[in-house]
């Protein structure tokens, strides 16, 4: 696991996507919601944002847009300070914890005026690629107040996505979609970062983290717990996945074998949790016993990992 | 976003709501005094009477406008003016969208200074449209007459609608300390009703202690003590001195409550 330090900063157009330096947050009442949270964020990534609930995610985020005033520490998007209101926010696509509209206007009218108030005219709008992205059919005529969660949330997808973002900053995207639009979701977001966006993804989907970033940093209590790529983070740990000619045969043995932790089918093969045991002394154990290893690869999922993570950060 | 400000008020039911509030209550009031057909009293008999117009609505047809404004200017207009201001913030922290305006992005300063301008227009074309309706009115039941003050003056009609028309903006003006309020309570808030409750609790507060004459002087601080003072306008001759110091008493109030307003929303934390 590395931890990704920051110092200095600069205002070229190498700059990374974000960068926070010793960002903090103590909400009225002495809540230390982020404390000295500092992360470097680059260009291109699909970075994810993990973290129990309260672990300040979302405040992380607001303070990266100028919503939130930190206590301490500096946010910077594409080498810019950023303050309330800043100009750099224009290159920002927004979805924060669940998306905001005048309830009787339509779909499409809120997209409009939403555009409209940044003093842009609807030229400048990718208003017809919003509008695929929402997917609404005639209901884009119809008022929003009126949606479902579901539509509600597709339609602030679109609007995040109005100005072509560079920065797409998504909290719990797909949270109240089905699962033919969480598929659809994950598409555009991977569609998104193959033109050149970097995306900051929040969610509580571990698997959703695992199929769509590519980098992510793991937050408890307001700090920083573990960063980096997300194929180091899932190399690193006791795990192992093994494929087998007799799977029942092969999981008594392991189930008896000392220095195995837990045993669980894992189609087609078994997820294995070392505890101290060397991989060569599994292979060697079940061929012992008849058992003929197709397959063995060292392997962490990401939920072990944030599990250690988590485990691993002092309270 | 002044424009998309605008855009959301004529787009909106409650609008058209409070549009036909100002319209329905003088229709209302003249229609009862043009039902019911009082006997106006002799004008001598009411000299500084504290029913003033009241009493001599059905004299003339700005007589009864004159009625009905006091009565609006004290209850109707408030009562809009309070919706507007309380909502004007708030409602937007509480749809979700504040947030996502602060991030397309719109400054703080611009967000609140349309907004308050736009309240502010409204609440102008809103005495406005109160005035017309009132005179409108009045004329229509009660006819082009001069007006009879209740000091037993009378004021040729053209005359009496031009201080009619001056009256107006100080109307709206008059109202300017407890709008204030309300929008400085929906700026720090996300729910409407309370930048309206805190308002219209100014406004009720303010007149309760009016009516105490144990207050002695002090009363003349207060928001609403000024209110009826562009009746002042309507005697023979014209006294603006009322109406100077009315307009004056506000100043506190709306310096005081944008500067709150502005202080706090400039730090506010926007989490929803």
């Amino acid at each position: 696991m590395s931890l990704k330090q920051t110092a200095g900063h600069s205002h070229t157009p190498d700059s990374p996507a974000v960068r926070l330096e010793g960002l903090t947050k103590t909400f009225a009442g002495g809540v230390a919601a982020v404390r000295a949270l500092s992360l470097s964020i680059e260009r291109g990534y699909v970075f994810g944002l993990l973290g129990p609930n309260g672990s300040g995610k979302t405040t992380t985020m607001r303070m990266m847009l100028g919503l939130v005033r930190p206590t301490a520490g500096r946010a910077y998007i594409f080498g810019q300070q950023v303050s309330p209101g800043h100009q750099v926010l224009r290159r920002v696509g927004v979805l924060v914890e669940r998306p905001g509209f005048v309830p009787y206007f339509s779909g499409r009218r809120n997209l409009e005026t939403f555009w409209r108030a940044g003093g842009q005219s609807l030229d400048e709008a990718d208003i017809e690629g919003a509008l695929r992205v929402a997917g609404l059919g005639d209901a884009i005529d119809r008022r929003a107040g009126d949606y479902s969660k579901g539509m509600q949330q597709r339609l602030g997808l679109a609007q995040a996505l109005l100005n072509r973002p560079d920065l797409l900053v998504l909290d719990e995207p797909t949270v109240g979609l089905d699962p033919q639009e969480v598929r659809e979701v994950r598409t555009l977001i991977r569609d998104i970062a193959e033109r050149g966006s970097t995306v900051i993804l929040s969610s509580h989907v571990l698997a959703e983290v695992e199929q769509l970033c590519s980098h992510v940093a793991v937050l408890d209590h307001g700090r920083l717990a573990a960063s980096g790529a997300l194929s180091d983070l899932t190399q690193a740990g006791s795990s192992v996945y093994i494929e087998v000619d007799d799977i029942e045969q092969a999981a008594a043995v392991l189930g008896r074998l000392p220095g195995v932790a837990a045993v669980s089918r894992e189609a087609p093969g078994l997820s294995i949790t070392l505890d101290g045991l060397e991989r060569a002394a599994v292979v060697s154990a079940l061929t012992q016993h008849g058992v003929g290893v197709r397959t063995i690869t060292a392997r962490q999922r990401l939920e072990d990992a944030f599990v250690q993570a988590l485990s691993d950060e002092p309270q | 976003m002044i424009r998309v400000e605008f855009y959301k008020q004529v787009h909106r039911v409650r609008t058209y709501v409070l549009l036909f509030i100002i319209a329905a209550f003088p229709a209302l009031l003249t229609l009862i005094f043009r039902v019911a057909r009082p006997a106006p009293p002799a004008s001598a008999e009411h000299a500084g009477d504290d029913l003033g117009f009241i009493v001599l609505a059905s004299s003339s047809g700005l007589n009864m406008a004159i009625a009905t404004l006091g009565h609006a200017g004290d209850v109707i207009l408030p009562i809009v003016g309070v919706i507007l201001a309380g909502s004007a913030v708030a409602e937007e922290a509480n749809w979700g969208t504040l947030g996502y305006l602060l991030v397309r992005p719109v400054s703080r300063r611009r967000l609140v200074a349309s907004k308050l301008l736009v309240i502010s227009a409204l609440m102008v074309a809103a005495t406005a449209l109160a005035v017309l309706f009132a005179v409108a009115d009045g004329v229509v039941a009660f006819g082009w007459q001069a007006v009879e003050t209740p000091a037993g003056a009378t004021i040729p009609a053209g005359a009496a609608l031009a201080r009619i028309a001056m009256a107006t903006p100080y109307i709206a003006w008059s109202l300017a300390g407890v709008i204030s309020l309300g929008f400085f309570v929906s700026s720090v808030s996300s729910s409407s009703l309370n930048g309206a409750a805190a308002a219209f609790g100014l406004a009720a507060v303010s007149q309760i202690l009016n009516s105490l004459p144990v207050l002695g002087d002090a009363r003349y601080v207060l928001p609403t003590h000024y209110w009826r003072a562009w009746e002042s306008l309507l005697v023979s001759p014209a006294k603006w001195s009322d109406m100077a110091i009315g307009a004056a008493v506000q100043l506190p109030y709306v310096i005081v409550f944008l500067a709150l307003t502005w202080w706090f929303f400039k730090r506010r934390d926007i989490v929803s």
